[in-house]
């Protein structure tokens, strides 16, 4: 009955056979990246909401640790974060009136083109990539929600990064500390542009490089870094972060600096997600962006 | 010989696995990272299944859980997968003469040797192809702290795997006394 002739392939050769179906897909997913984005996105539509389902169910576990911790630590903050409210009251009085006047100011400058009047969507973090190389994460909203490919992604004080993949309920996101990020950066103070490099070695003692500043440019440490005009995904004007440690480079021709942004990316759990593009240009039309 | 509901049930506890460790590797383990590093919870599956099962099954797990990951947050797909395979192909060559037992030295030598070889290759493809040289830094700052916290998880992980497998194994053998 079991006398089924038994064909016996040697691992090695199923080694190479799976190596070369890898080989294919590698030089595959290079040259057609458009056509083989579906795949992805269906693998990404299964695994997501059972992300978000362990997420939310771990978020409550740990909130309730936590709370359960700091319960006395809490009081405390809460007293003094009741005197900063009394504070911070106070100084948003002052604060509106200013706004006021600068509404006013800008008006009169047609100057209406800050980021705080972007359309934003807001996202919760909900999971990082795999490995420790990159820092790539997924956000909870996606195409359902009106966000698309390139959109800038904020939190609180600046830029996060660029989404670079769209499904239908999540988005992904590479932030401007991964490695293989490159933003086209402009000092907001004097307008001179700079290029701020993502690098996971820098990134370690918290800073990214900043490169290509004119050597004749009169800036200084402290000086705050925004996203420039000719970036070619990146909306103008979005803090990126404050400039420290210049120097000249060896060239003699351009100064490097050390960039610490804006953004705690450490604990991070929640982003903005503009939902306005930047308007579509060619790619060839700029040179160091992403 | 392995009877046949023995293959089946080994077969769902790698798939199962796989599905489970991917889901702890990028949700629960992203909070509880130490040093900055996530341990490559797929490698732990991968290897185990080389030397539980032998090189093809190994092959094919790691085939699986790349693809995974490369579909997931990959630009490239394939990458990963052929690393993860070479792993998985790897733990099955020491299936041959090795059996599984209560001993903890070879699986968790093997599987912080498989979380070498899959960190140094995608340093290679995917750093050292941009010229970022500084082997050494990567090595203290990523390799190092992931290796040694996939081998503190390896710890838990194998043996829980280890102790499904060897239900399954006793389970087959009553079977064929039974018979």
């Amino acid at each position: 009955m079991r006398n089924k002739i038994k064909i016996t392939i040697q691992p090695r050769y199923i080694l190479m056979l799976c190596s070369v179906f890898c080989l294919v897909l590698i030089i595959l997913s290079f040259k057609y990246e458009e056509q083989i984005s579906p795949v992805k996105t269906a693998v990404g539509t299964v695994m997501t909401p059972m992300q978000k389902g362990i997420n939310s169910v771990g978020q409550l576990v740990s909130d309730k640790i936590r709370s359960w911790k700091n319960m006395k630590k809490l009081q405390a903050e809460n007293e003094r974060l009741q005197q900063e409210v009394n504070e911070l009251e106070y100084n948003n009085k002052i604060l509106q009136k200013d706004k006021y006047e600068l509404d006013n100011l800008r008006e009169l400058y047609d100057l209406d083109k800050n980021y705080a009047d972007y359309p934003k969507v807001a996202a919760h973090i909900i999971s990082k990539d795999s490995s420790n190389w990159f820092d790539l994460f997924t956000i909870d909203k996606g195409s359902h929600d009106g966000i698309q490919k390139d959109m800038n992604v904020i939190a609180g004080a600046g830029l996060v990064g660029l989404v670079y993949e769209v499904g239908e309920n999540y988005a992904k996101i590479r932030s401007i500390i991964d490695d293989k990020s490159n933003i086209s950066g402009m000092f907001l103070e004097t307008n001179e542009t700079c290029i701020v490099e993502g690098n996971l070695n820098t990134m370690e003692e918290g800073y990214l490089p900043v490169e290509m500043i004119d050597k004749k440019s009169k800036i200084k440490e402290g000086y705050e870094i925004v996203t420039s005009r000719v970036s070619s995904k990146f909306l103008p004007g979005i803090l990126i972060g404050k400039i420290s440690n210049l120097s000249v480079d060896s060239t003699n021709m351009t100064m490097t600096g050390q960039l610490k942004p804006a953004v705690d990316f450490s604990s991070l759990n929640m982003v903005l997600v503009i939902t306005e593009l930047k308007v579509d240009l060619p790619d060839e039309a700029y040179m160091y962006d992403e | 010989m392995m009877s046949r509901g023995y293959v089946i049930k080994h077969f769902f506890l790698y798939v199962i696995s796989i599905i489970i460790f991917f889901l702890l590797q990028t949700t629960v383990f992203q909070w509880i990272s130490l040093a900055g590093v996530v341990p490559n919870l797929l490698v732990i599956i991968v290897v185990t299944t080389g030397i539980f099962s032998g090189s093809v099954p190994g092959i094919f797990c790691g085939l699986i859980c790349g693809l995974l990951v490369d579909c997931m947050y990959g630009n490239v797909i394939g990458l990963c997968a052929l690393f993860y395979m070479l792993d998985g192909y790897l733990a099955g060559i020491v299936h041959r003469f090795y059996s599984p037992q209560e001993e903890y030295a070879i699986p968790l030598f093997l599987i912080g040797l498989g979380d070498f070889i899959y960190n140094f290759l995608y340093y290679l493809a995917e750093f050292l192809l941009r010229n970022r040289q500084e082997f050494i830094h990567y090595f203290l700052t990523i390799m190092l702290p992931e290796m040694v916290y996939t081998l503190l998880a390896a710890v838990f992980f194998y043996k829980l795997l280890f102790l499904i497998h060897k239900k399954i194994v006793e389970g087959g053998k009553k079977k064929e006394e039974a018979q």
